[in-house]
């Protein structure tokens, strides 16, 4: 069983916008100024102190890597030159791993039962951990059944999204993204739903 | 869904296609960036069917595209189309591994590393489209007002038009391409002996096929596999020279283990014998060729060459070159097949052996026969300079960094040479180029690829277009993502199998990924910002690609709009195939005898000249290459698919090879020749000549970027040596060949 979250981790729905919006802005690769923006905004959100002590600490590690470090990092590691070191897919981290495959479906199945579909321009397939997270934040603030939330983390998040957590600390040169990857875990021991859900063993594999 | 068991609520919801709970997108920083990727659903998950063109290979088979939900799924074969005949090969099957590589080069990036070195990380960060475009057009600006035209290489082939036209506003001479290592040879050869080059092969209307080491039914193309197959069923001999026994040696009716580079020898013994027993197709001759003009001349240049000495050379006997002479003379219609990357066109001698194989076709009189080789009818679809007609180019003057302003035939080509480039970069005009551009080549495919790497080094600006990031990439200082043919849009006319025109559309069966875009599209915003002048239509605004292409069709009379023609997916103008009774060139008639060659210092009919390197006490073994069935040359081994099917590769040696050599079955050994040294394991087979080993090409890619493919088997390309013009025109190749058979190594085992 997933350990329960430490006290001062837990967080209400309402809080959970800001720090959504940190999380999909820099792992979208947006770019600086929108990672500026997500952390600005969680800054002035009024979180609970473990969390704007994270908050504080991303945003310090960012006027340190500044746009041309926080752009290096961010391509050295997810998208592939020198060997896409963390791959954002959950497709990625299968035995068989595969893009635009069987995850990215899965994805897309549960956007169409929340009467969501891909843009004809989607940039990513549907399985990138910034949509996932983007869809999970979607069906919490929406009116979805808490057994929808439940099946779709375990599904989707529970399955890989803590050792991409993992792995993106290790991987990390940027103290910026060895931060985030530790926000991210924390993250997701603090996500309501855990509570509710508990975890599955991980039969993903780290990409290599 | 499982069956006898009630539906879960999810279930239920998937079937009736409803949303079962009701999501907002708030206005959220979050909330907004997932909205700019998905929207609220306008119906169900759509499942359509499109008609597309495959390019993974040149014989471009039509294909039925099922996309559900906006991802490609499978594509299955087109039955009306005169290429794939409704079949595909594993390598067309494998479109979702083309577009859903995972290591696609997604994004425009640009170096911020200064230190540039094969296996150095460049520090790549991403750009804008914009800040790419303006930083490449810049330079080559810069360049060519500081260095001039000829200071800039294009590594490309010659298509698109719209791309080539923003080569030829650059104006260098310095285009290169691979074809000396393909189908230069040919192209030059039946350019003068057919006034054109045949793709059309009638292979399953043919009665003979005679075949110099063609081993195209067996790997390379469809078009030819399926009509290879039909001729089979339906009776034709197969005859079938080759220094291993290869798929299609297995399915021919005779096979001989020929020696390799003397398939010019039995192919000119053959010519003597049908000449001199009168078996040719006399009126064919007569009517159609220069034989009565040049009669003389031609019995007095084959007579020398006896099947006892052509017997000698290739190991093939004297009285079986006779009998196959006499049956192929008198079976008609017959054919020889000469194509591309089979073993016999690529040895210094092959342009030779083209020539032959021309007037072995021309004497069985089934050239643009059915059941022979053909002049592929083809629709008339404008290039995009008859639809929006350019200023005039600039002139290509300056240096030839590969020397073909030497070779007048290989200059008139325009295409080629991997294989002097490197001479000319490192030694002839060093530091002459500033400025390259790759546009989907690696040095992978030149011989002496590690030399090649060294040459392209030296390039001190290098923008890469391409799909993947290969081994070059490495060496970039801008890469530009490219979209794959998945994503691409075209009119793609039937030219090797142009029985009647046909044209089957090419288009995007998703968009294009991530920040990818076409080469049109990029020759387009590079022109209009480097050449304006050159891309702007008579009332002085730019041109589009949609723009082109709906001209295109409208002006070819194929549909009303692209968009039209996308729908329907095929066009087809089906004339009865009227056999020709005049040939382009320059007077009607095919010509055995070619003046122009002598004209030229060439020789006018094929003459006896050895392949380039012969075994010797250090060297003992010739190397042959090959292209596996289910790889596109060195370009398909990342795909997930194709490198399921065939991951490295091996060097195959005879049983009596490894038996001196005592090495086992996938023992690893080291393979050397005069340039370089590779290791594979061994792959021990009866299958091959006692005095050959045999490596696939494809393998040993180097970009650490490729997951699949990288550190995966070894380059045939690091044993094979480059040449220099000047070795070319001593040997007086009138196709500038690039001898990529020519390599002879020795084998080892290691300590």
């Amino acid at each position: 069983m997933k350990q329960q979250p430490l006290r001062e981790q837990a967080l209400e729905h309402h809080q959970l916008a800001p720090i959504l919006g940190v999380l999909v802005a820099t792992l979208s690769g947006q770019g600086f100024e929108v990672a500026k923006n997500s952390l600005d905004a969680a800054a002035a959100a009024h979180l609970p102190p473990f969390w704007a002590g994270w908050v504080q600490r991303l945003r310090q590690a960012l006027v340190v890597a500044g746009p041309q470090g926080l752009e290096a990092e961010y391509v050295r590691l997810f998208l592939n030159p020198r060997g896409a070191l963390c791959p954002p897919w959950e497709g990625a981290w299968q035995e068989e791993p595969r893009l635009f495959g069987p995850r990215h479906e899965g994805v897309l199945r549960w956007a169409r039962q929340l009467g969501l579909e891909p843009r004809e321009y989607l940039r990513e397939s549907a399985d990138h951990v910034s949509h996932e997270l983007g869809l999970l934040g979607l069906m919490l603030t929406g009116q979805v059944p808490e057994e929808d939330i439940a099946a779709f983390w375990q599904e989707h998040i529970a399955s890989w999204v803590p050792s991409f957590a993992a792995k993106l600390q290790e991987q990390a040169n940027a103290p910026f993204f060895q931060l985030l990857g530790g926000f991210l875990a924390s993250f997701l021991e603090a996500f309501p739903v855990t509570e509710r859900c508990g975890s599955r063993a991980s039969h993903t594999r780290a990409p290599v | 869904m499982a069956h006898g068991k009630a539906l879960t609520r999810r279930e239920f919801m998937e079937v009736a296609g409803a949303a079962a709970a009701t999501v907002a997108f708030a206005d959220s920083l979050w909330s907004k960036l997932f909205a700019s990727q998905f929207q609220p659903a306008k119906g169900l998950a759509t499942a359509q069917t499109l008609i597309t063109s495959c390019a993974i290979c040149d014989s471009v088979c039509g294909m039925r595209a099922t996309v559900v939900d906006g991802t490609l799924k499978f594509v299955e074969g087109l039955p009306e189309d005169l290429h794939g005949g409704g079949k595909l090969c594993a390598k067309g099957k494998s479109a979702p591994g083309v577009v859903y590589d995972p290591d696609r080069l997604k994004y425009p990036m640009k170096r911020t590393n200064p230190t540039k070195g094969l296996g150095v990380d460049p520090g790549w960060v991403r750009i804008s489209w914009n800040e790419a475009l303006d930083l490449v057009a810049n330079k080559l600006l810069e360049t060519i007002q500081n260095y001039g035209r000829d200071a800039v290489l294009i590594l490309s082939r010659p298509k698109p038009d719209v791309w080539m036209r923003f080569v030829n506003a650059i104006g260098t001479p310095n285009r290169v391409d691979h074809l000396d290592t393909c189908y230069q040879p040919q192209k030059i050869v039946q350019g003068k002996v057919f006034g054109a080059r045949l793709f059309g092969h009638d292979l399953n209307n043919s009665r003979y096929i005679l075949s110099f080491g063609w081993d195209m039914p067996a790997k390379s193309k469809n078009v030819y596999t399926w009509t290879f197959a039909e001729a089979k069923r339906k009776g034709a001999k197969v005859v079938f020279f080759s220094p291993y026994r290869s798929a299609t040696a297995n399915l021919a009716d005779e096979y001989f283990p020929i020696r390799p580079g003397s398939d010019l020898a039995v192919a000119l013994a053959m010519i003597k014998v049908i000449l001199e027993e009168e078996l040719y197709d006399r009126s064919f001759l007569e009517n159609f060729t220069n034989f009565p003009q040049y009669r003389d001349e031609i019995l007095a240049h084959f007579a020398p060459y006896s099947p006892e000495w052509a017997a000698e050379l290739s190991d093939v006997p004297a009285r079986d070159i006779v009998r196959i002479a006499r049956e192929f003379a008198t079976t008609r219609p017959g054919i020889v097949p000469s194509h591309k990357k089979s073993l016999g066109a690529n040895y210094a001698n092959g342009p030779a052996l083209q020539h032959a194989i021309a007037i072995l076709n021309i004497l069985n009189g089934s050239v643009d026969r059915p059941g022979g080789l053909f002049y592929q009818r083809l629709p008339n679809i404008p290039s995009v300079d008859a639809i929006f007609p350019p200023p005039p180019y600039p002139p290509k003057n300056g240096v030839y960094v590969d020397g073909k302003d030497l070779h007048p035939f290989v200059k008139q080509a325009g295409q080629g040479m991997w294989s002097t480039l490197a001479d000319g970069l490192l030694r002839k005009y060093p530091g002459k180029i500033k400025f390259a551009m790759t546009n989907l080549y690696t040095h992978m495919s030149m011989p002496n690829c590690k030399e090649a790497a060294q040459a392209l080094a030296t390039i001190p600006f290098l923008v890469v277009i391409d799909t993947l990031p290969n081994e070059v990439t490495d060496l970039a200082d801008v890469v530009l993502p490219l979209s794959t043919w998945v994503e691409g849009a075209d009119l793609v006319p039937r030219n090797y199998r142009g029985l009647y025109p046909q044209v089957v559309v090419r288009q995007p069966l998703v968009p294009a990924q991530y920040e990818s875009k076409g080469i049109g599209w990029i020759a387009i915003e590079l022109g209009k910002r480097a050449f304006p002048e050159y891309f702007k239509k008579p009332d002085g605004s730019f041109f589009t690609m949609s723009e082109v292409l709906d001209e295109k069709v409208k002006r070819a009379g194929i549909a009303e709009s692209f968009a039209a023609f996308r729908a329907v997916g095929i066009w087809s103008d089906p004339k009865p195939f009227v056999p020709k009774t005049s040939f382009p060139t320059s007077d009607g008639k095919l010509h055995i005898y070619v003046p122009e060659f002598a004209e030229k210092g060439f020789d006018p009919l094929p003459k006896w000249v050895p392949k380039r390197e012969e075994p010797s006490s250090e060297y003992p073994f010739y190397l042959i290459t090959t292209i596996p069935a289910v790889h596109r040359r060195n370009s398909t081994q990342n795909n997930r698919y194709l490198h399921e099917l065939m991951p490295t590769n091996f060097v195959m040696i005879h049983p009596r090879t490894a038996a001196d050599l005592r090495v086992v079955e996938g023992e690893v050994v080291k393979v050397s020749s005069r340039v370089g040294e590779v290791q594979l394991p061994v792959r021990i087979s009866p299958e091959i000549r006692e005095d050959c080993v045999l490596i696939p090409h494809g393998f040993g890619h180097q970009s650490r970027l490729l997951t699949l493919a990288y550190g995966k088997g070894a380059r045939d390309g690091d044993l094979i040596p480059g040449q220099t013009m000047e070795e070319i025109l001593a040997r007086r190749d009138v196709g500038g060949s690039g001898c990529i058979m020519d390599a002879v190594v020795r084998v080892e085992k290691l300590r």
